[in-house]
């Protein structure tokens, strides 16, 4: 089915077309979710507010981008929003999720805190496009920057990334 | 990293086909571009296992409560709208009685002095009218039907005290019309009044 179609029936508020979206999008946005923010319980609850709040503004989506624009400048804006309460809270808990506990968890927790450390621009730019799955053109659109301002974020991001992760470089580990 | 290729290939300096010549050689862009690639799908690789299903089964009943907040709302929303409009009909017909009122009743259009001329002509025929039937009436009430004769007297000061109030008023405005025509109009009463006293006096 067409995702106008999907979307066309999601304005007549038919729960059931929310399904096609969610099974659409579920993956990239909850894997981004959880990479911004470090946790799989507050992933799920971003995802589910995007949802909810596509619920409600879907009757005013009018196809100037494309929905997965529209969706995902949703959840970032949602992820940044839970980040900010999360540090006013100083309640920055990373990577408690049982099922990391696992040989490679380590590292895991490594990369979180790596990806935690980077600029929130290029955080969000480099999420979006590794676990995101986004254009480039597309990241730009969501987070409402220049083309070339993501490609920099893009690379810088990689670059500290690379330096944070150094240790584990050497060992083979990245 | 002494090597800048790299990064001018990300920024469009360095063309794709320029670039792949340069990797072929320069080992440190090749190690760039691993490490960046082992970057990458190390971030992609989520280990943390999601119920993409628990997880729709929450959305899905936060948005069947959603579709009920709306439908109530909608329904409360249809009600105030109700209300308001019945309302709004109320507060427009009071206005416009008030409006009314005001501009139509109790502001008096005026007399231009032609028919200002007119009216006191027509009062001045009607009072001179009224000085006949005087001349004719015995108000010393000595014969016939008294208590009647008593009625029409006591009739005739009422009238007589509302045409002097009416006369100040005009004094002071003479074009208002609404006075004029109720001047004429205890004028006229009084006259019928005297008719009938006349009458009455002249039958016993």
């Amino acid at each position: 089915m067409k995702e106008k179609d999907i979307i066309e029936r999601c304005q007549t508020g038919e729960i059931e077309a929310f399904k096609l979206l969610y099974n659409r999008y579920n993956r990239p946005l909850l894997h981004t979710a959880y990479r911004m923010l470090g946790n799989t319980h507050d992933a799920e609850d971003a995802v589910q507010t995007a949802f909810l709040k596509v619920y409600k503004n879907i009757k005013r989506f009018r196809y100037k981008s494309k929905f997965s624009t529209y969706l995902f400048k949703i959840l970032i804006n949602i992820c940044i929003d839970m980040s900010k309460k999360k540090h006013r809270n100083k309640k920055v808990e990373l990577m408690e999720d049982i099922n990391l506990k696992k040989p490679n968890y380590e590292l895991e927790m490594e990369i979180d805190r790596a990806l935690q450390k980077l600029p929130s621009k290029q955080r969000e730019c480099f999420l979006l496009f590794t676990v995101g799955d986004r254009k480039q053109k597309e990241i730009a659109e969501i987070l409402d920057i220049s083309l070339g301002s993501v490609k920099a974020n893009i690379f810088h991001a990689k670059l500290k990334l690379r330096s944070y992760l150094s240790e584990y470089t050497e060992k083979g580990c990245v | 990293m002494s090597c800048s290729i790299y990064e001018k290939f990300i920024f469009g300096q360095v063309t794709e086909k320029d670039f792949k010549q340069h990797i072929k050689h320069c080992k440190e862009c090749q190690k760039m571009i691993e490490h960046d690639d082992q970057i990458e799908s190390r971030v992609r690789d989520i280990k943390t296992v999601f119920h993409p299903d628990r997880l729709w089964n929450n959305i899905e009943s936060s948005l069947i409560t959603e579709k009920e907040k709306i439908r109530n709302n909608s329904n409360v929303y249809r009600m105030t709208f109700k209300i308001m409009r019945t309302a709004a009909v109320l507060i427009i017909v009071l206005l416009s009685g008030v409006i009314i009122k005001n501009y139509f009743i109790l502001q008096s259009p005026l007399l231009s002095d032609t028919r200002i001329k007119q009216y006191q002509n027509k009062e001045k025929a009607i009072i001179e009218n009224i000085k006949d039937l005087e001349d004719n009436v015995d108000f010393s009430l000595n014969e016939g039907n008294i208590d009647q004769q008593l009625r029409y007297k006591e009739y005739l000061n009422t009238v007589n005290s509302q045409i002097k109030d009416y006369q100040q008023v005009l004094d002071e405005n003479p074009a208002n019309t609404h006075i004029r025509d109720y001047l004429i109009r205890a004028l006229k009463d009084k006259k019928q009044v005297l008719k009938e006293f006349v009458r009455v006096q002249r039958n016993s």
